[in-house]
């Protein structure tokens, strides 16, 4: 028997190589990205390009002095001088707020989680007041977890103008970089006091989200079966929670605080937008409407290391506290995201798995009922508002009421989130069943090693600037948004069709003969069909958000957009002063919609993984 | 906290339970278990053996004080552990029981230990139960592993559980048992998950403690070799009930009852060739259904 943990000192060296490796992967898959963008673009604009990608990035470093390709004019040496401050500043601008938002989300969203988590952990029994108590305690959360931070630092704008009388106009210079007042000298504290308002309106909602991410590992983990038999054995109170559960949940809780830094520099692109502030992310807003290749690459590919910075110092942290995440290579964002297909949880109590099947299809059917309902509601609500609008012609009582058009867009936002979800996921499902039948592990292993770099590359930023490109349109921006979220469930549903290979039935299935197709059909579908269909559920609320996120960020104007809450919520904010009524209609509704797909999409996935009776104790 | 010792007033038994009757939902009317009696002498092993399905479990469970798992209720009976009636004792008291008093050994003893914890943790964890003052040594620690046939116990402390085998870990979860200096031990079908060479080692080794510590142990198992290796009397039950129950040698090797025989039967034996394994007939079953100890 021989002691195999690793060593801290191997773990670093190891962290390090796999970082180093990811970057250049990274490097390579966002050249291959935007070299594929400039050559649709010349495809577009039937224009040859003079100047190879690689050669704009040399020009841009300031040792070079080449000029660049003048598609925004000017001598080279001094755009690609200008542009290389300019980055340096943004990305020191950026920098300092993500790591204060950072800093939020750990100080607020993790304590809140163990809070709960431990307060579920006193209750014996699923019914017990303390479990109530643990979710009560992050009612809060729910709240914040499901408004998009975009719309929050909108509402926060708001609120603190109009309600509290601080004047936050002097945070907004609209249509200025405002470098000197971001960067003002005057008191020691003053540029990091300013920085608090964009920061906190990007770490509410991710501390939001980390604290239930945080509650949920806790909980599960409290179900496990040493856990039980430690307690059986007599370990209560703090000795169970800090030994038992908190321990064994480290590795998951950081897999959490890994998929909120992309989550977090996502929202900062938008929050920089809206508060004007000088950072990558209101760069990024303008270089992608330039179309300047060299400037997108190189913006890209700081936002990916800022990323990997962060993750390289959470895995390096949790590493060296944590001898299991030592031993599993690292921390690992897919872990989370792959849950195992339904099986039977005790064998014993397989008269119950019939039951339980049947539970999780009719929980499914009426979830999709309820889906259903929803979409018909809202286009009726469309059909209605139309008619008396036809009806009420030169009278504009309906189209000035700014509930009315809520509802209204309702219906094309909720009907476009829903038509990526399910073509990603068909998508997504036809390669991952493809992938995970003919290339086995190592299709797998390469598309985990894909996904691992692509995770550090906001997906806000893949879809600003390829938007300009394919062009604007409901269509083109269907298709992308399919196409970029099927790569993200092509990794989780491959390792599905995988897990439940080696599994015994299937096993036994092809000992008896039975073909490939028959075992594909007979023993696969059924076993991931359900969670698929969960998944779309659970899908939802992220496109609903990225839609609107696209939309109000206004890459769309003069496109087909013109019923969506993204247009509507833009509009809303400019006249946010004079009639906030807009807005705080818009920001209900989305929060609705998001909590009510995420709760819908949870109810119907959590019926597979239910422990057959309760566990008290 | 008392001692074994101090416990062995007369001829009080370990474990005594008096027409005990389980349900799953105080509101159903099926009830897992039926007018159960039985008990367990100091010193002495019994085993309770059955189909699947029949009820141990929830038996084994009640006797650990495990009460509420799986959604059990008292229906009506009495449980006693060493002269104390469980029913009518607290959370927090029946938590003190398992921790001091009865042991519980499950079947799936992979999951049972921390992943996170080493060996000497886990030990040391069921041994400051015993003395609130007191903290096992090392030596103390290594000595428990020699007690069980641990090889390599000096390693084996810093090792986590992952770190060891299937029979490694029965033999660590069997010292940690030990350490707790419980009054009774409920095994549930230990050794079901090991393989044959494996099992015979471990029951080997649980004799072994029976005739030097004179362990309390009521015993879940299917396996007729096992009952016959270890345990004093047997109670086999059928459907919630009890079928019969005596000294083993009575029960198991001479029972006359047609569903005993037919439970014997389906064991297969070295060297006995057949074309099929025996099976319970539903005459069998129907017997046992009526027949009420």
């Amino acid at each position: 028997m021989k002691n195999s943990e690793l060593s801290k000192a191997d773990y670093l060296v190891d962290l390090c190589m796999k970082y180093f490796f990811r970057a250049v992967l990274s490097f390579l898959i966002l050249g291959i990205f935007v070299e594929g963008l400039m050559k649709l673009e010349a495809l577009r604009h039937d224009r040859e390009l003079e100047r190879h990608v690689w050669q704009l990035v040399l020009e841009v470093l300031p040792d070079q002095g080449s000029s660049i390709d003048g598609q925004a004019g000017g001598s080279g040496d001094e755009r690609g001088l200008n542009f290389t401050q300019e980055l340096i500043r943004a990305g020191w601008q950026s920098l300092k707020v993500s790591m204060l938002a950072m800093s939020l989300v750990l100080g607020v969203g993790l304590p809140l989680g163990m809070i709960a988590g431990r307060l579920a952990s006193a209750g014996q029994g699923r019914r017990s007041g303390w479990r109530l108590l643990g979710r009560i305690f992050l009612l809060p959360c729910q709240f914040l977890y499901a408004l998009p931070a975009f719309v929050l630092a909108v509402l926060l704008l708001y609120y603190l103008l109009d309600v509290t009388g601080v004047p936050v106009f002097e945070w907004m210079q609209k249509g200025s970089r405002g470098f000197d007042f971001w960067n003002a000298r005057d008191t020691r504290t003053a540029g990091w006091w300013r920085l608090l308002l964009p920061a906190g309106a990007v770490a509410l909602s991710a501390a939001s989200w980390l604290a239930k991410e945080v509650a949920q590992v806790l909980r599960a983990v409290r179900e496990q079966d040493f856990v039980r038999a430690a307690e059986r054995r007599g370990v209560f109170g703090d000795h169970l929670y800090f030994h038992y559960v908190v321990k064994n949940s480290l590795r998951d809780i950081g897999g959490a605080l890994l998929r909120v830094l992309p989550f977090l520099l996502a929202s900062l692109i938008l929050i920089e937008w809206v508060f004007r502030f000088p950072g990558l992310g209101e760069m990024v807003f303008r270089i992608a409407t330039d179309s300047d290749f060299g400037r997108i690459f190189v913006t890209g590919f700081v936002l990916m290391m800022m990323v990997g910075l962060g993750g390289f110092f959470l895995e390096a942290m949790f590493g060296l506290l944590d001898g299991k995440t030592r031993e599993q290579g690292g921390l690992s964002v897919m872990s989370a995201l792959v849950d195992q297909p339904g099986a039977v949880k005790n064998p014993v109590e397989a008269g119950g798995a019939r039951k339980r099947q049947t539970k999780m299809w009719r929980r499914l059917k009426q979830a999709y009922l309820g889906v259903f309902l929803l979409l018909a509601f809202s286009w009726g609500i469309k059909l209605f508002a139309d008619f008396r609008w036809e009806a009420e012609s030169g009278s504009e009582s309906l189209i000035r009421s700014d509930l009315w058009r809520v509802l209204i867009a309702a219906n094309e936002t909720l009907v476009m989130s829903g038509l990526i979800c399910c073509l990603s996921l068909c998508l997504a499902f036809f390669v991952s069943a493809v992938l995970g039948g003919l290339g086995g592990w190592r299709a797998y292993c390469l598309v985990a090693r894909i996904h691992s770099a692509l995770w550090a590359l906001p997906l806000l930023f893949v879809m600003l600037v390829a938007l300009p490109v394919v062009g604007a349109g409901y269509w083109s921006m269907v298709w992308l948004l399919v196409v970029i979220s099927a790569v993200l469930g092509v990794g989780v549903l491959s390792r599905w069709f995988l897990d439940i290979e080696s599994r015994p039935w299937v096993e036994a299935a092809r000992a008896t003969g039975l073909r490939p197709g028959q075992i594909f059909f007979r023993h696969f579908i059924p076993v991931i069909w359900p969670r698929v269909l969960a998944r779309v559920l659970l899908l939802f609320p992220l496109m609903l958000v990225a839609v609107t996120a696209l939309d109000f960020s206004l890459l769309q104007e003069g496109a087909e957009n013109a019923g969506r809450w993204g247009t509507l919520l833009a509009e809303g904010r400019q006249r946010m002063w004079q009639d906030p009524d807009l807005l705080v209609f818009l920001s209900l509704a989305l929060w609705g919609a998001v909590v009510f797909f995420d709760w819908l999409g949870m109810w119907a996935k959590t019926t597979s993984q239910d422990r057959v009776g309760p566990d008290v104790y | 906290m008392e001692t074994s010792s101090e416990q062995d007033q007369g001829k009080q038994p370990v474990l005594q339970i008096k027409h005990l009757s389980l349900v799953r939902d105080i509101r159903e009317q099926e009830e897992v278990v039926r007018d159960l009696s039985l008990s367990v002498q100091r010193g002495q092993v019994v085993a309770l053996t059955g189909e699947d399905g029949a009820g141990m479990s929830a038996v084994a469970w009640v006797a650990a004080a495990l009460f509420f798992y799986q959604g059990l209720k008292v229906k009506q009976g009495e449980l006693c552990l060493v002269g104390e009636d469980m029913l009518k004792m607290s959370t927090g008291r029946l938590r003190c029981l398992r921790q001091r008093r009865v042991a519980y050994v499950d079947r799936q003893t992979m999951d049972v230990l921390n992943p996170c914890c080493s060996i000497r943790q886990h030990l040391s964890e069921v041994a400051a139960w015993k003395s609130r003052t007191e903290r096992e040594s090392g030596q103390n620690l290594i000595q428990a592993l020699y007690e069980v046939g641990l090889a390599e116990p000096e390693s084996a402390l810093d090792r986590l559980p992952e770190q060891l085998s299937a029979e490694a870990l029965c033999r660590v979860v069997i010292a940690m048992t030990l350490q707790a200096g419980a009054d009774l031990i409920v095994v549930n079908e230990m050794t079901a998950h090991l393989d044959a060479t494996v099992e015979q080692q471990i029951l080997e080794l649980l004799v072994d403690l029976k005739n030097r510590q004179r362990l309390s142990m009521l015993l879940v198992t299917h396996h007729p070799g096992i009952i016959e290796a270890l345990a004093d009397e047997v109670v086999v039950m059928f459907d919630g009930r009890v079928v019969e129950q005596g000294k083993v040698s009575e029960v198991l090797l001479a029972g006359q009852h047609p569903y005993i025989k037919a439970l014997m039967s389906c064991a297969p034996r070295l060297g006995e060739r057949r074309h099929r394994l025996g099976e319970i007939s539903e005459a069998d079953r129907q017997a046992a259904g009526k027949i009420v100890t």
